[in-house]
């Protein structure tokens, strides 16, 4: 776990990013009505979601 | 001594004979195609795992056709439409096989299994090591899924038809019979086997695409493997159950795929033995087994013959098609970003069929250059492929469901 805890700022940076993609797309989009916004705030949260996944993998590991 | 009625010793042939012909003539295909696929099986063309228990199913129940009544036709192996709860009870009780489909393919419950060995053979260091190359590739490889949808939708079939067949062109058998299971079961049986038809004969196919699309200066082109980071059992445990729970409160109609195949990586990495080898033996090629045997099963002949069963074979090969050119089309994106340190044949790892398409990908670039090595890349792209091809799935799902 010592490797987390180097680097945590990417840990807790993603699982932020994603968890934000979450509230995008599950509690933000249904209280939008239908329209360009809410499918705008919808892809938004999963690419959101998606990034976040990126950035808590480039968290790992001793990388040159 | 009263007369005997050969027909009616012999009812196999007694509803081969009396039944409609185009049936009668469905059933003889079905039968030899049943035996190829066991000869193709046992020879290694196609996948064994799969194809033998598919081939002995497919020509048994095609050949078992007997008179259930004065007037009605059928087998005791299964009964793949019966919904009344009553007759239901029935079937659970005359058809030996109707308790594993009822329990455990109507509700997913076999595909779940399969990912959950998947998971547990799968290892998400591959992923960790080189996210961005992984994921980037990984959704070009979706380009099959994405492209074909339309093009079903236009041939004729309903969004719901069209998901489960344009998921074909993510590579991925389970996913294929999880998606058609929730939005088209009325066709299932045909997309699944579609499906896992194919995925057997990428092996086979793939490389002619790779040799197609890249040019043999680029297929020798050798990565750089000291930049690979050494990821802990720790990190890959957490970035598992982390990304395991953003994607279930993303998706929650496909949490029980996400879940199982998370569930694989994490005992993987926890390192408890004997759940490990309880999953990768027992219950992968446990349920593996079973999946084969009543695949092959459900494809009796008045099952099978859809008059959609060709617009499926030809919309099955697109997807397949497509994603693989897709893959490759992200294999040259990260070869122009990384200003042509990276392989592009890896692109056809992105074609989540693990580890059947990384594999193609090494022994492709092997033949041109025997010292590049790039399984690590290849795996990651393969691995991201799973993940990615599981999410477009839950959004077919959660959008038309």
């Amino acid at each position: 776990m010592n490797g987390i805890l180097k680097r945590k700022g990417y840990w807790i940076a993603g699982t932020a990013v994603a968890l934000a993609g979450v509230a995008a797309v599950r509690l933000v989009a249904p209280a939008l009505s239908y329209g360009g916004l809410n499918q705008a705030v919808t892809i938004s949260g999963y690419v959101l979601a998606w990034l976040g996944i990126i950035i808590l993998a480039c968290g790992s590991g001793k990388r040159s | 001594m009263p007369q005997l009625d050969v027909l009616y010793l012999f009812q196999g042939i007694a509803t081969l004979v009396m039944g409609d012909p185009l049936i009668a003539i469905g059933r003889i295909v079905l039968i030899a195609l049943g035996i190829a696929f066991v000869y193709l099986g046992a020879r290694g063309t196609l996948e064994p795992l799969i194809m033998i228990p598919m081939g002995v199913g497919m020509a048994s129940v095609n050949a078992a056709v007997l008179y259930l009544s004065a007037t009605t036709m059928g087998t005791i192996f299964i009964d793949p439409m019966v919904s009344n709860p009553v007759k239901l009870l029935d079937a659970l009780q005359i058809n030996f096989l109707q308790p594993i489909y009822t329990y455990t393919f109507s509700n997913g419950l076999i595909a779940c299994l399969v990912f959950m060995g998947i998971g547990v053979i799968t290892d998400v260091g591959y992923v960790m090591m080189a996210p961005f190359s992984s994921m980037v590739i990984a959704i070009f490889a979706e380009l099959g899924t994405i492209a074909t949808f339309p093009v079903a939708v236009w041939m004729g079939l309903t969004y719901k038809e069209a998901a489960s067949i344009a998921i074909v062109g993510g590579a991925d058998g389970p996913m294929v019979l999880f998606t058609s299971l929730m939005l088209a079961k009325d066709l299932f049986v045909p997309i699944t086997i579609v499906a896992y038809l194919y995925l057997s004969l990428t092996y086979g196919a793939y490389p002619f695409l790779v040799r197609l699309m890249v040019p043999k200066r680029l297929r020798g082109i050798k990565m750089d493997l000291k930049s690979i980071p050494k990821i802990s059992s720790g990190e890959k445990l957490t970035f598992a159950i982390i990304t395991c729970t953003i994607l279930c409160l993303l998706f929650p109609v496909a949490a029980p795929l996400f879940m199982s195949f998370f569930l694989g990586v994490i005992v993987k990495e926890s390192g408890v033995t004997r759940f490990i080898e309880f999953i990768e033996g027992p219950v992968l090629y446990g349920s593996t087994f079973f999946l084969g045997l009543l695949l092959g099963v459900l494809c009796e002949a008045n099952t099978i013959l859809n008059p959609k069963v060709l617009i499926l074979l030809i919309l099955g090969s697109l997807a397949l098609l497509i994603s693989g050119i897709g893959g490759i089309i992200g294999g040259y994106v990260m070869y122009f970003l990384t200003k042509g340190k990276f392989n592009p044949v890896v692109g056809i790892a992105g074609v989540s069929c693990v580890p059947t398409t990384a594999k193609v990908a090494q022994k492709e670039i092997q033949k041109v250059n025997r010292h590049a090595l790039i399984l690590p890349f290849a795996m990651g792209a393969n691995v991201s492929g799973v993940i990615t091809s599981a999410i477009i799935a839950a959004i077919f799902v959660t959008l038309l469901r």
